[in-house]
């Protein structure tokens, strides 16, 4: 399966730069934008509670949308903050698999360690992860939606470097996987 | 691009102050005034590429235009706009006569980076400075028209060239607000220029693919998913100088004419996203979700988001768009009856967890009656 045979990716973010990095990565991988839908928070929501009540729902929707229609994907991106992104991923799987225990067929995990901002550090700077000493949530500005669209743009070319931030690495293998069915 | 409005005395905009950012949803009841923005960006883009006031194609600033309540003569308007760097303010002043028949251009400016004067007309007599500050010449001017897309540019005026080469070709889409009932799928020749309801897209596209050999490609890339087996945009021609806008499927093609509304919108909103492709425009949608199926709606906002150069400012009740935008770039107006429009930033009740555009169906954001 290529992604051009996935008929809609549901695209599931903790704000705006997280939906739209994942969006330029579809996009730069040559997925029509027919083919994405954002899952928009209400008013004053987002961050991770909204991630993780929505998630089991995205999921069973897809899922639902897979049985009956086409091929569909979901992309759920989140930031580890504080946690491990073990810790985070487990978390998450767990929310995605609450409805529907098979979801993870269909998901793909992308949990930068701190926080997306770390990721598109390292692909600015091609690839390199930053001083192990950096404090990423005091260190690292927040980026512009221009910003973190020319960085996913170069995910492909940059996730393989032995350099890169291994939650970057991970992040990059399961879009690999997604693309390769 | 655009970054301020200012307006003053017309219709309900009494000393209305409006800063426009990249991305804006206008969001407001019916009558509260979002179109009357758009209304008076339409006046001056039309003014500044040299058209006439009191002409019928020129939407007419008529003293019923006017704020009723007030009794000035004089309307104001000022725009801000950064190009190529440089921040201009544009400010035109219209006065109606006393017997209400008719109105003349009283005074205009154009000023750059703060306190740089440019140009100046006052009574019938513009005054041109150099980029080095210096006095320029003096000319006299037609009350009836803007002075500005007279000027030829010379080596000493750059400044005030580059503002009205920006006004003449990248902004050649105001508001728009399309009728696909008005569309024309006849084109007598290619146009840069478009009328409001897009009436005279099939000359507008004409222009596009004349001048840009990719257009046709990069339209059906947009819309190959929305419209099963759409091919591109063909003309066939019918006479001399006339040509029809045909749309080719992969069976069979068809006139403009003959597809339905919501499929004549779509192509039109995509054709604009092809046209002003890598060109810092401005475009101020006037709720283009009108004829649009649901489905459609997100996938369009996204290519817009991907138009980096675009200046997109949209008036729109779709609720797709507004829970979209409207945390994040909402503009609320407000109006109380035969009182001026007020604006804020939108922004949702803290306690609330429901959609944007839930919390303005059930009225959170009504005038207190």
């Amino acid at each position: 399966m290529s992604l051009s045979e996935v008929s809609l990716f549901y695209v599931l973010g903790e704000d705006p730069a997280q939906r739209s990095f994942v969006r330029a990565w579809l996009l730069a991988s040559g997925v029509s934008h027919r083919c994405i839908h954002t899952v928009e928070p209400p008013a004053h929501a987002g961050g991770l509670s909204f991630v993780l009540s929505r998630a089991a729902e995205v999921v069973k929707a897809a899922m639902s949308r897979a049985r009956s229609k086409a091929k569909t994907r979901v992309i759920v991106m989140l930031d580890a903050d504080a946690e491990t992104v073990q810790q985070r991923v487990a978390r998450l799987s767990q929310c995605c698999i609450e409805q529907t225990p098979e979801g993870l067929e269909i998901v793909c995990l992308l949990v930068p360690k701190r926080h997306i901002e770390t990721w598109v550090h390292a692909l600015q700077n091609g690839g390199c992860a930053g001083d192990p000493s950096t404090d990423e949530s005091v260190d690292y500005k927040p980026k512009s939606i221009e910003e973190v669209r020319a960085a996913a743009s170069r995910l492909a070319r940059c996730s393989q470097d032995p350099q890169a931030p291994a939650s970057l690495r991970l992040g990059a293998q399961n879009l690999r996987q997604l693309k390769a069915g | 691009m655009f970054t301020r409005v200012h307006v003053d005395n017309y219709k309900a905009l009494v000393n209305f102050d409006l800063v426009l950012p990249r991305r804006c949803l206008f969001l407001g009841a019916n009558g509260s005034g979002k179109t009357s923005v758009f209304e008076v960006i339409e006046l001056l883009r039309s003014l500044l590429q040299g058209a006439a006031l009191m002409q019928d194609e020129v939407p007419r600033v008529s003293a019923q235009t006017r704020t009723r309540w007030q009794s000035r003569a004089q309307q104001e308007f000022e725009v801000e706009a950064k190009v190529r760097g440089h921040l201009y303010r544009y400010r035109l002043c219209i006065g109606h006569r006393a017997d209400l028949s008719d109105c003349r251009i009283d005074a205009e400016s154009l000023h750059c980076d703060g306190d740089q004067v440019l140009f100046t007309s006052d009574a019938g007599k513009a005054q041109l400075y150099r980029d080095n500050r210096s006095k320029g010449p003096e000319v006299l001017v037609d009350w009836n028209r803007s002075s500005l897309p007279m000027l030829a540019g010379r080596r000493d005026n750059q400044l005030l060239s580059a503002f009205v080469e920006w006004l003449s070709r990248d902004v050649v889409l105001g508001r728009i607000q399309p009728d696909p009932r008005l569309m024309q799928s006849v084109s007598e020749r290619p146009s840069p220029h478009l009328a409001t309801n897009l009436s005279d897209f099939a000359s507008f596209w004409r222009h596009i693919h004349e001048e840009d050999t990719e257009a046709a490609a990069r339209l059906r890339e947009y819309l190959s998913g929305s419209l099963p087996g759409f091919r591109g945009l063909e003309f066939r021609k019918i006479s001399d100088k006339a040509s029809r806008l045909t749309a080719r499927f992969a069976d069979a093609s068809y006139g403009f004419e003959e597809l339905s509304d919501g499929q004549r919108v779509l192509i039109v909103l995509y054709g604009l996203l092809v046209a002003t492709r890598g060109r810092s425009m401005s475009l101020f949608l006037d709720e283009p979700d009108n004829f649009v199926s649901h489905r459609e709606i997100q996938p369009f906002f996204n290519a817009i988001e991907d138009c980096d150069s675009l200046q997109v400012i949209l008036i729109s009740h779709h609720p797709t768009l507004t829970n979209l935008l409207a945390t994040e770039c909402g503009v609320l107006f407000r109006r109380a009856a035969n009182a001026p429009v007020r604006v804020e930033p939108f922004s949702a009740p803290r306690e609330s967890s429901q959609p944007v555009a839930d919390l303005i169906a059930q009225g959170f954001f009504d005038e207190p009656v």
